[in-house]
């Protein structure tokens, strides 16, 4: 029997880019956040669900890394890299908005 | 709740390896119909829902002859059934037999028996070779497929569509073959089994979708389910399945089911490769095996198709909320020799009487 999720596919597949607070995110727990459109889900670290959440909250990316500081106590460049590490890696699974956007955001 | 007097008779009862659609189908219908008469059209005595006393199970089983035999064949037996059973409805669950349906859809007409089945252009255009012809006059994204013939043609197919390549039989089975050195290996059983042609089709990586509807026979869908499969078995059939709710999957499958303007079931086979839109594979002219599961959640498919061979203008039911899940479980279901041989003698196996017309069911 395959299992059907594997972990190197998502990794692949850049899929449509989120609007925030769509509701396509449905967390349980802390742990897992399943995308009920393409039905692929994932297990996150602590850091990853903390980002994600407050994506979906809508809380702007730029505010992400002041975030990260705050909640884990960890320097700033370390929470910006941190950051940047994670939203690349959930945008190429298509949970995020692909990083060219992000960018521009950013820069407002 | 409507009341129908005459029995639904539903094929495809097996639930082996490679599931049949039929006890799902009849599973379903019990969920809305309670009483109603159920009557499992057998090719083989041991069809497992021959067995076991479940929701799936039918009240009678009657063999039919393989599709092989042709439809006169199959319209005889119907004959020779319906001396023992009042048959209103025919729920066909199996792609071989579709084209003897459609044969004898007139006839069953004259016979008083409704089937809900495509037309004869909309069933013959999601034939596998002709799929990729139909797809590519609509705009539906799909993997490169060529027709073969002979031997020659198919190494001819595959040099073009580059391996590793799909064989697939004109009706079921395929074979992935990475090599030319593979090829005769690959085609040899297909051929074997069903004959030429065999189709060669680009092979696609990604994940899998199912989408189970009902179309109108107008161009539109009247409710439909899309999951992606969970698990899979070894001939790539869904063991385990979640739903989804894909505005571009809904979106193609309606294009689809508009181009063909489908009546009744079907179900719609896509891959997604990541970066690229979904990619259609296969259209099933039935509903797949795991139909019961939409039903469980309130969707219930076949119902709904019982509801229009019964003319009535039925609500469709809600669509299926994304992250529900199913997760087939085989079990082994208990019987005695003496229901194998009844069955295999007779031809026909009866688990409730008919009731007397007072008594018919609801």
């Amino acid at each position: 029997m395959n299992e059907t999720n594997r972990p190197g596919a998502e990794a692949l597949d850049p899929g449509q880019a989120l609007p925030k607070g769509s509701g396509r995110l449905r967390f349980f727990g802390e742990e897992f956040v399943l995308d009920t459109e393409s039905g692929l889900f994932y297990r996150l670290t602590p850091a990853a669900h903390f980002v994600l959440r407050a994506h979906e909250r809508g809380v702007r990316t730029q505010q992400f890394p002041g975030l990260l500081r705050q909640r884990y106590g960890i320097d700033p460049a370390s929470a910006t890299r941190d950051v940047e590490l994670l939203l690349n890696q959930m945008a190429s699974m298509g949970l995020l908005d692909p990083p060219p956007q992000r960018t521009q955001e950013a820069g407002v | 709740m409507s009341v129908a007097q005459r029995s639904v008779a539903v094929t495809g009862m097996h639930r082996g390896e490679s599931p049949q659609p039929g006890a799902s189908v009849v599973a379903s219908l019990r969920r809305q119909f309670p009483g109603l008469r159920t009557v499992g059209l057998s090719y083989d005595p041991l069809e497992s829902s021959l067995y076991g006393q479940g929701d799936d199970h039918p009240d009678a089983a009657y063999l039919i002859p393989f599709p092989g035999a042709g439809a006169q064949a199959l319209l005889d037996r119907l004959d020779m059934i319906r001396r023992s059973e009042d048959i209103g409805y025919i729920v066909p669950c199996l792609d071989s037999e579709i084209d003897n349906f459609l044969q004898i859809e007139e006839p069953l007409k004259e016979r008083g028996i409704h089937c809900v089945l495509p037309t004869r252009r909309s069933f013959e255009d999601r034939h596998k070779a002709s799929l990729y012809g139909f797809c590519l006059r609509h705009g539906i994204p799909s993997p490169l497929t060529l027709v073969a013939h002979d031997p020659l043609a198919v190494e001819r197919c595959a040099a073009e569509a580059g391996y590793p390549v799909y064989v697939k039989g004109w009706l079921y089975h395929a074979e992935l073959v990475h090599t030319r050195e593979g090829l005769v290996a690959g085609y040899d059983e297909i051929v074997r089994a069903w004959g030429w042609p065999v189709v060669v089709q680009e092979v696609l990586v990604g994940e899998e979708y199912d989408v189970a509807g009902v179309g109108d026979g107008e161009g539109g869908i009247v409710q439909s389910c899309s999951i992606r499969k969970l698990l899979r078995t070894a001939h790539g059939k869904g063991f385990a399945g979640i739903v989804v709710s894909d505005p571009a999957m809904d979106a193609l499958s309606e294009k689809i089911i508009r181009a063909l303007r489908w009546n009744g079931p079907f179900e719609l086979e896509f891959i997604k490769v990541p970066g690229r839109p979904h990619a259609l594979m296969e259209i099933n002219p039935r509903f797949p095996a795991w139909i019961d599961f939409p039903s469980q959640i309130g969707c219930n498919l076949p119902a709904l198709l019982f509801e229009r061979l019964l003319g009535h203008d039925a609500k469709p039911p809600p669509a299926c909320g994304p992250g529900q899940m199913f997760v087939r479980h085989s079990v082994d279901l208990v019987g005695d020799f003496a229901d194998f041989a009844a069955m295999a003698s007779s031809g026909e196996r009866i688990f409730r009487p008919l009731q007397k017309p007072e008594q018919a069911t609801p």
